[in-house]
C-alpha cells in the first residue's frame, strides 16, 4: 500500500501521469482509498480556493516520501554500487583497520557504513548458532562451537553435571543435550548436544588478544527462549579485559546467560555471565578459561567455588616434614572420617587430579563447593583404596 | 541468574576484584606463568564509569553528525512546564508531529494542565494540541500552528537488517543515542495491566488490605483501609467487579479512582503498571529496570522491532534513522534493559493517515456542534 500511495503520488502531485481508474484504486487496503479520497478532496478544495502555495499538510506528508522516492529510484540502483565500491575502499584503509583491531572510532559516514556491513556479515554468522538453553525451570542461552555440538554456556546456567538440558535453536527446533563440566569460580560451563549431527558452529578466538576499546557483538536470549524472536543481537565495545572478566557495554539482562560475546568476525571471544546495575557494567567469561580447561570441561568436571562463599573442608592435617600428603590425624565428625579415611594413609589422587603436595590438596579443596562429591584416592600400605566424599562447610 | 537482585554495583567490583586477586594467585600456584597480569591494573570499576572507550562516547556520536544533520531538523522536543516529556517527529509540513501518546496525553484531577509546547530545531517555541490518538500503537498526533517544517523522510526499505546502525535524532547536531538493530519486527503480546493491591469484599466494596511495594496503587498514594468505589464511570461492588474492570485498560493507562478513606471520600489518579507474578518474572523485571526507567506503556504493539539504544522513556517519540539519514521507524518504547521498540516505517504511513481523518472527522464533528 505503501508503494501504491507513493505511485499515487508521484504521478498526480506532479500532475504527469495519468489520472487512476476506479478499478486501480481497488488494490488498495480500504484505508488507502480513503486517504486517497481525502486528497482528492484535499486537492480539488485547494484548487477551488487557489491556495495553490499552501499545499495541505495531508499532500506534504506523503510527498516529502514520494519526493524522496520517486527521482531517486534509478538513481538508488547506481549508487547502491558506488556505496559498495566506496565501502570497500574503507575496509582497505589503515585506519579502518584499527577501527577493527585496536577499537578505533569511525569518524566519517564511510567509517560507518564499513563497519555496519560487518556487524551485519557477523550477524549473519552468528544468529544460527546461538541457542536456547533450558535445564529443569532455568533458562539462558548457549553458543555451538563444534560441527559434533559441545555448547559453551555459564556454569550458573547449568549448575550440575551430567543434567538433561533442551536446546532450542532459532528456527525453535529443540534437541536433547546433557551438562558437562563447570568452573564455578569463573563461570564456565559445557553442553554437549547428544543427537548426533552437523550443526551449525563458531570458532573460539583468544580471549587475551582483546583491546579495550574494541568493538564487539552479543547474542542471547534476553528474558528466556521467545518464540517468534531470533536471538537478539547487541552492540559494544571492551571496557576492561583480565584474565578471569570481560566487561563491555553490550547490555546484557537475564535469559542471556550463557550467550556468546563475539568479536566482529564472528568468532566467541567470551560467555554472558552477570550485570551490575549500570548498563555499561556487563561481564562475560573468557574464552580462553574453556579453552585452557577444554578436556576438563568435556570429562565432566565441576570444580572451583562462586567468589565470596565459603571454602569446604575434607578434615585432614598432615605431616609437614614429610613432602608427601600423610595424614597425621583426622578431625572427628569431618567429611573424611565419615567415609574412613584414617592416619597414616597416604592421599594420591583427589578428583582424578593427581596429589604430591599437601599444598596441592590443599589447591585442590579450595577449587571446589561445600556439598560437591569427590573422588579422594589413598595409598594404605600397600593397597590402594578410593572414597567417594562429600565435601562439608567447616562448622565454626 | 545474571546477578543477585541484592548485589549492588558496588559489591559487585569487590567481589570481581577479590576474585581476580584469587585467581591470578591460583595462577601463580599451579604454574608461574609468563605474564600473570598481563594489562592494566586500574580497578574494573573505574573502567566501567571511564567514558573513553564506551561506544557511545562523543567522538563515536561525532561520527553521526552528517547523519543526523537533516532528520535533526525534522525532529522535535516536546515539552511540559519546561520539563521534556518526549521527543517528537515531524510528519506534516503544515505543523503535524507524531510522538508517543502516553507521555503527553495526561489527565489531572483539579486545575489546569500546563500547556503542551513544542520545541523546533531552530529553537522556536509553539503550545501543541493532541488532535488524535491511536492506542494500539501508543501514538499522538500533536499540531502546532506553523507552516513550511521539514517533515521527516521514511525510508522505502523493508526493516532495516539485523545489524543495521542505527541512530536517534534529537534537536542537537548529534544524535541522542546509537545502537543496532536487535531484532526483527514482531507483534509484542499486551502484558495485563496491574494496580497492585490485596483486596477484601466488604458490604459496599473492595477494601485495601494491602499495597505491594513500588506499584501503581503505591504511587497513586492509595492506603492500607481505603474502599475503592468508582474506577472511572464503573462502580465498583466487588473485588471481582475491580478485576474484571482493571482488565479492560492498558499499562500505562491512567484511571480514576474514587476512594473511601474514613468518612472522607476522594480522588487519586493512578498510573496502571505491569503484571508480574512469581519470584523469577519479579527478578527478570527487576534485571529489566536496571540501568534506566523504563517506558509505562512497553507492550501491547501490533508491529515492532528492536534495536539497543538506551533510552530514556522520555525520549521516545522521535525519529529513528539509518545511516543514510531517513527514518527506519519512531522509538515507540523503552521495554527493558537491552530493548528499545520502534514502529517500523513501513506501517507509519497508514498509521499517520489514519490519524489525520481522525483528527479532521473529530475537528468536523466538534464545529458542527
Amino acid at each position: 500500500m505503501f508503494d501504491e500511495i507513493i505511485d499515487f503520488l508521484c504521478k498526480h502531485a506532479y500532475n504527469n501521469g495519468p489520472s487512476p481508474s476506479e478499478d486501480s484504486l481497488y488494490l488498495l487496503s480500504p484505508i488507502g482509498q480513503e486517504v486517497m479520497k481525502h486528497l482528492r478532496r484535499q486537492i480539488s478544495a485547494l484548487t477551488i480556493s487557489c491556495r495553490s502555495i499552501i499545499v495541505p499538510g495531508f499532500v506534504l506528508i506523503l510527498l516529502s516520501i514520494a519526493f524522496y522516492s520517486s527521482p531517486s529510484i534509478a538513481a538508488e540502483a547506481k549508487s547502491e554500487n558506488e556505496t559498495k565500491d566506496e565501502i570497500g575502499k574503507v575496509e582497505q584503509t589503515a585506519h579502518f583497520a584499527a577501527i577493527l583491531k585496536e577499537g578505533d572510532t569511525p569518524n566519517s559516514v564511510a567509517e560507518l557504513k564499513a563497519l555496519q556491513r560487518i556487524i551485519q556479515q557477523a550477524a549473519k554468522k552468528i544468529i544460527p548458532c546461538t541457542v536456547g538453553v533450558s535445564v529443569g525451570p532455568a533458562q539462558g542461552s548457549g553458543v555451538i562451537v563444534s560441527e559434533d555440538g559441545y555448547i559453551m554456556t555459564a556454569g550458573h546456567v547449568i549448575g550440575k553435571s551430567g543434567l538433561d538440558v533442551t536446546i532450542t535453536f532459532p528456527d525453535g527446533t529443540k534437541v536433547k543435550g546433557k551438562t558437562l563440566g563447570i568452573d564455578r569460580s569463573v563461570d564456565t560451563g559445557l553442553i554437549k548436544i547428544t543427537k548426533p549431527g552437523k550443526y551449525p558452529f563458531l570458532k573460539i578466538d583468544k580471549s587475551s588478544e582483546l583491546q579495550e576499546g574494541q568493538w564487539v557483538l552479543v547474542t542471547g536470549h534476553p528474558g528466556g527462549y521467545e518464540k517468534g524472536r531470533k536471538p537478539v543481537l547487541r552492540m559494544g565495545r571492551v571496557l576492561a579485559s583480565y584474565d578471569d572478566v570481560i566487561a563491555t557495554d553490550c547490555v546484557l539482562v537475564g535469559g542471556d546467560s550463557g550467550g556468546p560475546l563475539l568479536d566482529l568476525d564472528g568468532d566467541v571471544i567470551g560467555i554472558n555471565s552477570r550485570i551490575g546495575s549500570r548498563v555499561s557494567a556487563n561481564m562475560f567469561v573468557p574464552s580462553d578459561l574453556y579453552t585452557s580447561n577444554w578436556e576438563r570441561l568435556k570429562d565432566g568436571d565441576v570444580w572451583g567455588r562462586v567468589p565470596g562463599t565459603p571454602a569446604p573442608y575434607l578434615g585432614v592435617e598432615c605431616d609437614l616434614k614429610k613432602k608427601a600428603p600423610v595424614i597425621i590425624r583426622v578431625t572427628p565428625g569431618s567429611p573424611a572420617e565419615r567415609v574412613g579415611i584414617k592416619p597414616g594413609d597416604i592421599i594420591t589422587s583427589f578428583n582424578r587430579r593427581a596429589v604430591n603436595t599437601f599444598d596441592d590438596l590443599k589447591m585442590l579443596v579450595n577449587q571446589h563447593s561445600p556439598n560437591d562429591v569427590v573422588s579422594v584416592v589413598v595409598a594404605r600400605g600397600s593397597d590402594e583404596l578410593k572414597f567417594e566424599v562429600t565435601l562439608k562447610r567447616r562448622s565454626r | 541468574m545474571i546477578v543477585s537482585p541484592r548485589t549492588s554495583r558496588f559489591k559487585l567490583f569487590v567481589t570481581r576484584i577479590t576474585s581476580l586477586a584469587m585467581v591470578c594467585s591460583l595462577t601463580l600456584l599451579i604454574a608461574p606463568p609468563a605474564n600473570a597480569q598481563k594489562r592494566g591494573s586500574s580497578s574494573i570499576s573505574s573502567k566501567l564509569t571511564q567514558l573513553v572507550n564506551q561506544r557511545s562516547n562523543i567522538r563515536v556520536l561525532s561520527a553521526f553528525i552528517e547523519v543526523v544533520d537533516t532528520p535533526s531538523k525534522s525532529t522535535v522536543e516536546i515539552l511540559r512546564d519546561n520539563k521534556r516529556q518526549a521527543i517528537g517527529t515531524i510528519v506534516d509540513a503544515d505543523g503535524l508531529i507524531l510522538t508517543k501518546a502516553s507521555q503527553v496525553n495526561l489527565v489531572m484531577l483539579k486545575g489546569e494542565l500546563a500547556p503542551l509546547v513544542c520545541k523546533l530545531a531552530n529553537n522556536d517555541r509553539h503550545e501543541a494540541k493532541i488532535v488524535s490518538i491511536n492506542k494500539e500503537y501508543d501514538l499522538a498526533l500533536l499540531k502546532i500552528d506553523v507552516k513550511r517544517l521539514d517533515p521527516i523522510r521514511f525510508t522505502l526499505q523493508e526493516d532495516p537488517m539485523v545489524g543495521a546502525v542505527l541512530a536517534s535524532t534529537a534537536l542537537g547536531d548529534k544524535p541522542l543515542g546509537i545502537g543496532v538493530m536487535s531484532a526483527a519486527s514482531r507483534t509484542i503480546k499486551q502484558s495485563r495491566p496491574m494496580i497492585g493491591v490485596q483486596l477484601k469484599d466488604i458490604v459496599d466494596g473492595a477494601r485495601v488490605e494491602s499495597i505491594v511495594s513500588g506499584s501503581a496503587a503505591k504511587k497513586a498514594k492509595l492506603k492500607i483501609g481505603d474502599v475503592i468505589v468508582k474506577i472511572d464511570m464503573k462502580q465498583i461492588k466487588d473485588t471481582q467487579t475491580l478485576i474484571s474492570t482493571i482488565k479492560e485498560y492498558q499499562p500505562g493507562d491512567i484511571i480514576r479512582l474514587l476512594v473511601k478513606r474514613g468518612e472522607e471520600q476522594l480522588e487519586l489518579l493512578c498510573t496502571l503498571g505491569e503484571y508480574s507474578s512469581g519470584p523469577n518474572q519479579a527478578r527478570h523485571e527487576f534485571q529489566n529496570h536496571l540501568g534506566g526507567k523504563l517506558s509505562s506503556r512497553r507492550s501491547g504493539f501490533p508491529m515492532v522491532f528492536q534495536h539497543d539504544t538506551f533510552l530514556n522513556p522520555e525520549d521516545c517519540g522521535g525519529p529513528l534513522v539509518d545511516l543514510d539519514g531517513n527514518a527506519v521507524g519512531i522509538n515507540i518504547a523503552r521495554a527493558g534493559r537491552v530493548a528499545s521498540y520502534a514502529i517500523p516505517a513501513k506501517v507509519l504511513p497508514e498509521l499517520i493517515a489514519k490519524l489525520m481523518l481522525d483528527a479532521e472527522s473529530s475537528e468536523v464533528s466538534t464545529s458542527s456542534e
